[in-house]
């Protein structure tokens, strides 16, 4: 067990030293930073989120979270999966992969907490992208009253940690067929197949409890303020499904993985 | 002598229609360099791919170090291998490339710039491998496969992209890991003189099955056909009748010049005695000896026959 974890540990680091100057880490610093400036703009020419809330911080910060979760959060995960697989598709590396004396379950592990580690770290960087943002608009639109509160951090770490959590069943199912497939285009278009359709069927529908592409635009609505022990056992179906959708598509893309 | 490689009745087919790999048992002794030698397609890659699990055999078994692949990955510490192109990261350095495999395989780090010394890319060490040549990009592969400093090499086609002094380099680089640290090394390769100026054994492999396996010199010796030797007369019509009269077996060619058939090079003198005799002049007398080559192509077509049922 501990050798296995080093093992990780080693692969980990490898993959680290690999994504450097790598197109995935480029389209995690560029996308999260350009989604972040896009959401500025809309939010200085918009001024619905201005509510007669106690902290101005809320509707600023919401507003953010709801744009990002419709569209861009999803696509970003795609995206990246297809990103850090194909920068060993692109090159057949994997007949230099497979001579190693590592098991093909260590690379498929190694690799898809690469991404999950990337994916949080895009988001601590859009986390705070918005703190920042939040100052400058204090700055320039001194009726938001943004600099007379401070940013409520619990509101914050909550959007957070919802986004991380509710977008773990697709990571691990993207990142599998991302690694099955070796063509970059098709899961991309399996992704947004997946978008299209749950964006017909709309948020209401009990049945996107079920389908990960649904995941990111449940859980906006469903913010209910922090996650307490309390809280935890009202919370959506899909808040519960998407760890175990995790679970379930990480074991299989490794049997995947190791038959092959 | 215990084997470093074999494998026994492997037998591999990508689609039922033909198989690429047909009941090969594959004998690398330690220590020995090993040509795979056969004309494109005859299965070369494919059988190194099997030899190092990137392939599974649909029947038969491969063995490295006496203990068969399958499931055995600390095998692989001692392995080191290029398989077709070299496989490189082309967004890093060749520098960072070998960085990255040194961690998976954990090895120290500092190794790495006398490798790259090694294979004569140590100037272009902190370069994007996308500006590299086709030359350098193959070094850098073999400097991959050098990294765990292994027991065996597995290349394939090593010279691939070279030109004639890194094809020399790199050859002189394998005969030092054979010769002097005796690693064991087995190259592919559709090059005959390749394989002759760099390994003690050699596996002629053609549509998937062995043709031939064994030591350089068996080659030699099974493949030294009869010998011929090459007159060239001052008459050559009267020296081929006179020949013909003495039972040789005279093929006529152009001018003067006249090809026999001999046993050895003890029939040379009687037949210059009776040519001088009855006073033709000679201006040449070469002896051709069958050639590896000449062999080598008799098997691919003893093969080619054999398949197409002629």
């Amino acid at each position: 067990m501990a050798i296995g974890i080093k093992q990780l540990q080693r692969s980990l680091r490898a993959e680290t030293y690999k994504s450097r100057n790598s197109f995935a880490v480029w389209l995690s610093l560029a996308g999260t930073v350009a989604n972040t400036l896009i959401f500025f703009v809309i939010q200085y020419f918009n001024s619905d989120w201005i509510e007669a809330a106690e902290n101005p911080w809320w509707g600023f910060v919401n507003g953010y979270y709801d744009g990002v979760a419709f569209m861009m959060l999803p696509l970003f995960v795609i995206i990246l999966c297809s990103l850090v697989t194909f920068m060993e598709h692109r090159q057949e590396m994997w007949s230099n992969l497979y001579t190693l004396p590592l098991a093909r379950s260590n690379l498929y592990w190694s690799k898809q907490l690469f991404t999950l580690l990337l994916f949080i770290a895009a988001h601590l960087l859009f986390v705070g992208g918005v703190l920042l943002s939040g100052l400058v608009m204090g700055l320039l639109r001194p009726d938001t009253a943004l600099l007379q509160h401070p940013p409520d951090g619990v509101q914050l770490l909550t959007l957070a940690f919802q986004t991380v959590w509710t977008i773990l069943g697709l990571l691990a199912f993207h990142f599998w067929i991302s690694w099955r497939f070796t063509h970059f285009i098709l899961p991309l278009l399996i992704g947004i197949l997946g978008f299209v359709v749950v964006s017909l069927l709309g948020p209401g529908w009990f049945g996107n409890n079920f389908i990960l592409y649904a995941y990111p635009i449940q859980y906006m609505p469903a913010y209910q303020g922090s996650i307490t022990l309390a809280t935890l056992a009202g919370k959506p179906w899909y808040f519960w499904l998407s760890p175990l959708y995790f679970v379930l598509f990480s074991l299989m893309g490794q049997y995947d993985a190791g038959r092959r | 002598m215990p084997l470093s490689v074999a494998t026994e009745k492997l037998f591999f087919q990508f689609s039922k229609k033909a198989p690429v790999i047909e009941s090969v048992d594959l004998q690398v002794p330690e220590g020995s360099a090993y040509g795979i030698l056969g004309p494109n397609g005859a299965g070369k890659s494919t059988l190194m791919k099997l030899l190092l699990g990137l392939l599974r055999p649909d029947q038969g078994t491969v063995s490295l170090f006496g203990r068969q692949v399958r499931e055995q990955l600390d095998l692989f510490t001692r392995v080191g291998a290029l398989i077709e192109a070299p496989r490189l990261y082309t967004h890093l350095s060749g520098r960072d490339n070998l960085r990255v495999f040194a961690t998976y395989r954990n090895l120290p780090l500092a190794y790495i710039d006398e490798l790259l010394e090694t294979v004569g890319i140590a100037y272009a060490a902190n370069r994007l491998v996308r500006t590299y040549s086709t030359g350098m990009r193959q070094r850098l592969g073999i400097a991959l496969a050098l990294l765990p400093n292994p027991d065996l090499l597995v290349l394939d086609e090593p010279t691939n992209g070279l030109d004639p002094q890194g094809i020399a380099e790199i050859r002189r680089l394998l005969q030092r890991l054979h010769r002097e640290e005796g690693k064991t090394v087995i190259i592919s390769s559709h090059i005959l003189s390749e394989i002759e100026q760099l390994c003690s054994h050699v596996g002629i492999l053609y549509r998937g099955k062995l043709r031939f396996q064994g030591t350089l010199q068996e080659l030699r010796k099974q493949g030294a056909g009869p010998r011929q030797v090459l007159v060239e007369t001052s008459d050559g019509s009267r020296a081929a009748v006179l020949l013909a009269r003495a039972g040789y077996e005279v093929e006529k060619m152009e001018r003067n010049q006249l090809l026999l058939p001999l046993e050895g090079r003890r029939s040379v003198p009687p037949l210059i005695d009776q040519l001088r005799s009855a006073g033709i002049d000679l201006y040449q007398v070469i002896l051709q000896e069958d050639r590896l080559e000449d062999y080598f192509l008799r098997l691919l077509e003893e093969g080619r026959l054999e398949k197409t049922g002629k």
